[in-house]
């Protein structure tokens, strides 16, 4: 089921909060947890079956593991086998294919024929609940987390359906005790309110329309240079708004709930190096891998060149972790080759010196450059893209009729709109924190009256659009 | 002489009717399948073929193909221009559901836009209905 | 945050999302419906009963029905958009989005399978089917406005600018599986650099053409059919003249934006037609009989069948010819349906010696229901069975 959807919000959502506060306190988690499994398997009804499994493994793993009196090899074996479970369903059900498909390409490039590539549904947010049951086995082995002691909090945990499909990514014991007890107030209520509305207007009156503009773009036979950047520039603010706008209406449903997610966005296109970048965009993933792979491998523990490698490789699985593509492998080595850079510059970048307008301009075009290999559907469809970005391939005659399409009077008010609200410096976080404060006054009331003015409207557009999934799904 | 006279008034008045019913004929169906996504029917018009069987009389358990004219719009809302061949009051087509149908066999006649036919290729023989009338049963 | 201020948030929401479902099914039950909600319990939650149920949930929503237009006047008032089927123009010149769309990406035969079909492999068929009853085929793909007025999209377009290398590379590989065609653009674009401005060949606010396009088109038709070696013996005695007729025509990129305040606003346009009468003054009419069979689309029915009728392609070919014509048009189906039609109508091809087929050069990537092969006499042996193109899914036989 997708947020932005009718049966989410007329129906879903209305019939879960009224459920979830008729019932008593202790039958909340498993209440959560029912509605968790009808969400996800709402789009394929055998996917909860995948959940479920990932579930009870860690769940088990962890029982074994800490079973009183396990041994240091049986806790180790326990930990393997949900790594292993986990590694291995993500492995089948995402990267099945993509090895296939390679080693097709091998055995016809050596001549040594072709073989039929079984095709395999890729699970919607596999990427994500597998990391974070993944999280639960690895804190409880390391004693970061106490083992939970009832199967439906776990359950609930893995499920959630706020954060299930796109995240945020939350460890287990970010959620433990939350999941014991939380506190529930009109106040926490109103605030996911004014979140999940801003939530929902990103992804709706922004990042719906830029994406249309971003499709044209990528779609056109020869794009001239100046299309092209302004196809990517709209990705780029596709990309941000429906993904920020998935997590702000995340934790606002966390918070509709009692739950208190972690940010996963802060201003990224603000950053002034790629270092930064890193550190606003997508944090519960950055914090993911720094804590379960950067670390474990050495970190910068182990002299400089060990610390370059593991960027290298951290970036390079964070770029597959997005999909078994040769595009995202380009796309984490890209990062991770320039993360190096700056590691060597002493984390920070090589125009540092600039003024810091320019600064977060450069760094904005370097992550613009990114975001095509991330786009293309092959690579080389990101080869013709940034050849054209860069003046490289003739713009053909209909380069002019894209254009046409592009700078059209509602492109570009959305676009102004767009690059409005991410230069602006209060995004919806900071927002709803300002909303949150007990301010007196009419402009307290104005500030107020932006979320449901926004979520009205975006209700309203919702039904001119097209069934529009978020794109961190397809991870 | 008079009952012969009625009789023949009787005949006079009825061939009409026999000559309609030959075109026409009214059942009642259940909708058991449409078979792809409709079509968007904002830029053409189109019928669409979908699969219906029999309920009761004669004809009970029978499969029927009817092509239904726009199946996405309430049969009250479709334009002045096809109302004498399309009506009714159903809103919406949804498999399972049971319809009131007044059929005519002459599709071709009746109606010469596209026809939307997702069973062609696998049976040409099977005759076509147009729905003239439909119903909630 | 304020209590009040929380509660009126909080109440505000809550009144949001409970009252439309509560609403919607009210609006059913006094209707005499069951509410679409309950076909949730109607089937087993397969994925595609789940997909039924959220289609139904959005088409039948009462409160999408009313808040979509207030949404669409809001953005066409206040950017002048018509949705994303409409893309405006120049100077009044709306265009519809798929023709331009068509033109701007690659060419669709080399890059891989074509789940929609191979339009080469499936004319080259349909041309065998009809070559082994001794009747010819002329294929005639129709340009589509942004081809032939690309100065009317962009300022930065010439009148002679090249945009629809797609349509030329179609045109190409048609005659390289041997397929006759006729290059409608060619006499387009020459048409408007003799006239200097437009040339009065499509409609402004619609996605068809003029009168005076269509009659151009049947013009350039004619000149291709008066070649056949049995044109001769065909033709006969003079049978048809010509008057002026004019109709008012809403455009259909207007009407099918569906925003209230653009069909209110956007004026109606004054079409001047060609109208075909036979001796008697009577409206042409087809002949089931004629030697020559045009299977057509929308561009074949505007002002044919529609009004001020007799004055579209199929009655102005037939006035060129002086020779009646039989026809199968079918809206947008040119690609598939109009030869299923024919399939199923076959004896309209007895005695025939030439089919005609006309279709919009937008159909070859998005013909509805793509370009599915047709056996015009399926308990017949067929004459060939489609090759796909390099890379293409095989297609099956009916």
């Amino acid at each position: 089921m997708v947020f932005t959807s009718h049966i989410f919000l007329f129906y879903f959502l209305p019939a879960v909060i009224l459920g979830y506060y008729v019932l008593p306190q202790r039958w909340r988690n498993g209440f959560l947890t029912l509605v968790s499994y009808v969400f996800y398997g709402w789009w394929k009804p055998w996917f909860v079956t995948l959940m479920l499994a990932s579930t009870l493994i860690d769940y088990l793993a962890v029982r074994v593991m800490a079973a009183p009196g396990a041994s240091p090899r049986r806790r180790k074996l326990a930990l393997l086998a949900s790594l292993v479970s986990n590694l291995g369903l993500l492995g089948v059900f995402k990267y099945a294919m993509f090895a296939q498909g390679n080693a097709l390409a091998l055995s016809e490039a050596l001549g040594l024929g072709s073989f039929p590539v079984l095709e395999i549904t890729l699970p919607i947010g596999i990427s994500f609940y597998t990391f974070q049951t993944m999280s639960y086995s690895i804190d409880v082995y390391r004693g970061e987390a106490t083992p939970v002691r009832r199967f439906g909090d776990f359950a609930c945990f893995v499920a959630l359906f706020p954060q299930l499909v796109a995240g945020p990514i939350v460890r287990f014991q970010t959620l433990a005790n939350q999941l014991r007890e939380r506190a529930h107030s009109f106040e926490r209520f109103a605030s996911g309110v004014a979140l999940f509305s801003l939530g929902f207007g990103k992804k709706i009156l922004l990042a719906n329309p830029v994406g249309e503009l971003a499709d044209a773009a990528f779609a056109a036979d020869h794009p001239g240079a100046l299309a092209a950047w302004f196809g990517i520039v709209a990705y780029a603010f596709q990309i941000y708004f429906d993904f920020s706008g998935y997590s702000d209406m995340a934790i606002g449903l966390g918070r509709m709930f009692g739950f208190e997610f972690p940010k996963n966005f802060d201003s990224p296109y603000h950053s002034q190096s790629i270092t930064e970048f890193w550190r606003r965009w997508h944090i519960s993933l950055s914090t993911w891998l720094r804590d379960y792979l950067y670390l474990p491998l050495g970190g910068n523990r182990l002299g400089p060149r060990r610390t370059y490698v593991n960027l290298a490789l951290v970036m390079l699985l964070g770029g597959l972790w997005h999909g078994a593509h040769w595009q995202f492998v380009v796309w984490g080595a890209y990062h991770g080759l320039l993360l190096g850079a700056e590691r060597a510059l002493g984390k920070s970048s090589a125009y540092r010196g600039l003024p810091k307008p320019l600064r977060i301009a450069l760094t904005f075009v370097l992550v613009l450059i990114s975001w095509v290999p991330f786009r293309a559907n092959t690579l080389t469809e990101a080869g013709h893209y940034l050849g054209a970005m860069f003046g490289l391939r003739e713009a053909g005659a209909p380069a002019a009729l894209l254009m046409a399409q592009l700078l059209s009077a509602h492109s570009l008010l959305i676009m102004a709109i767009c690059t409005g609200v991410v230069a602006m410096r209060t995004q919806s976080w900071d927002f709803v924190e300002a909303i949150s404060r007990n301010e007196p006054g009419v402009r307290a009331w104005a500030r107020l009256a932006v979320a449901p003015a926004v979520l009205l409207t975006a209700v309203a557009a919702m039904f001119t659009q097209a069934f529009n999934p978020f794109l961190y799904f397809q991870f | 002489m008079r009952p012969i006279a009625l009789c023949l008034v009787a005949l006079a008045l009825a061939a009409p009717a026999r000559a309609e019913s030959a075109e026409e004929l009214a059942l009642t169906a259940e909708l058991v399948e449409i078979p792809s996504e409709l079509p968007p029917d904002d830029l053409y018009d189109y019928a669409y073929v979908m699969k219906y069987r029999v309920q009761g009389g004669a004809q009970g358990g029978q499969t029927l193909l009817v092509a239904h004219y726009k199946p996405r719009q309430p049969r009250e809302k479709i334009e002045k221009a096809m109302r004498d061949r399309v009506g009714g009051k159903l809103k919406r087509f949804r498999t399972g559901d049971l319809h009131r149908l007044v059929l005519r066999r002459d599709l071709e006649k009746v109606f010469d836009g596209a026809v939307v036919d997702e069973y062609f290729a696998a049976d040409r023989k099977t005759p076509r209905y147009w729905c003239k009338q439909v119903d909630p049963a | 945050m304020a209590r009040t201020r929380t509660i009126a948030l909080t109440a505000g929401f809550l009144g949001l999302i409970f009252a439309p479902p509560v609403g919607q099914a009210i609006v059913e039950l006094r209707e005499g419906e069951r509410p679409v909600i309950a076909e949730l319990f109607a089937g087993a939650p397969a994925e595609a009963h789940l997909r039924q149920l959220e289609k139904s949930l959005d088409e039948a929503s009462s409160l999408g029905s009313h808040l979509r237009p207030w949404y669409q006047v809001l953005k066409h008032r206040l950017t002048g958009d018509l949705g994303h089927k409409a893309l405006r123009g120049r100077e009044g010149w709306l265009f519809y989005q798929p023709d331009v769309k068509y033109l701007l990406e690659p060419y669709f035969r080399g890059q891989g399978p074509l789940p929609e079909g191979d339009p080469v492999a499936v004319i080259r068929d349909f041309k065998e089917q009809l070559a082994s009853r001794g009747i010819d085929l002329l294929v005639v793909p129709v340009p589509g406005k942004p081809s032939v007025l690309p100065d009317r999209v962009s300022a930065a377009l010439e009148r002679t600018s090249e945009v629809n290398g797609n349509t030329r590379r179609f045109l190409s590989e048609l005659r390289e599986a041997g397929v006759e065609t006729v290059d409608l653009q060619a006499a387009f674009r020459s048409r408007r650099e003799a006239a200097g401005d437009d040339g009065a060949l499509y409609l402004r606010t619609d996605t068809h053409w003029t009168g005076e396009g269509a009659v151009l088109a049947a013009r350039r038709l004619a000149e291709r059919v008066r070649r056949y070696s049995w044109y001769e013996g065909a033709a006969g005695e003079r049978r048809y003249r010509t008057r002026e007729a004019s109709v008012m025509r809403r455009g259909d990129i207007v009407t099918m934006s569906g925003v209230p305040s653009a069909i209110e606003t956007i004026p109606e346009e004054l079409v001047r037609c060609r109208q075909v009468v036979d001796a008697d003054g009577g409206l042409y009419r087809d002949l089931p009989e004629s030697p020559v069979l045009l299977l057509g689309d929308s561009f074949s029915r505007i002002y044919q069948s529609d009004e001020p009728r007799a004055a579209g392609l199929i009655a102005n070919l037939a006035y060129e010819l002086q020779l009646p014509l039989a026809s199968i048009v079918n809206d947008g189906g040119a690609s598939t349906l109009v030869r299923q039609q024919l399939a199923r109508r076959t004896q309209l091809l007895e005695g025939k010696r030439l089919v005609i087929w006309a279709f919009v050069e937008r159909d070859v990537r998005f013909g509805l229901q793509g370009w599915k092969p047709v056996a015009l006499w399926p308990e017949e042996p067929q004459p060939h069975d489609p090759t796909p193109a390099p890379g293409s899914p095989k297609l099956a036989s009916p």
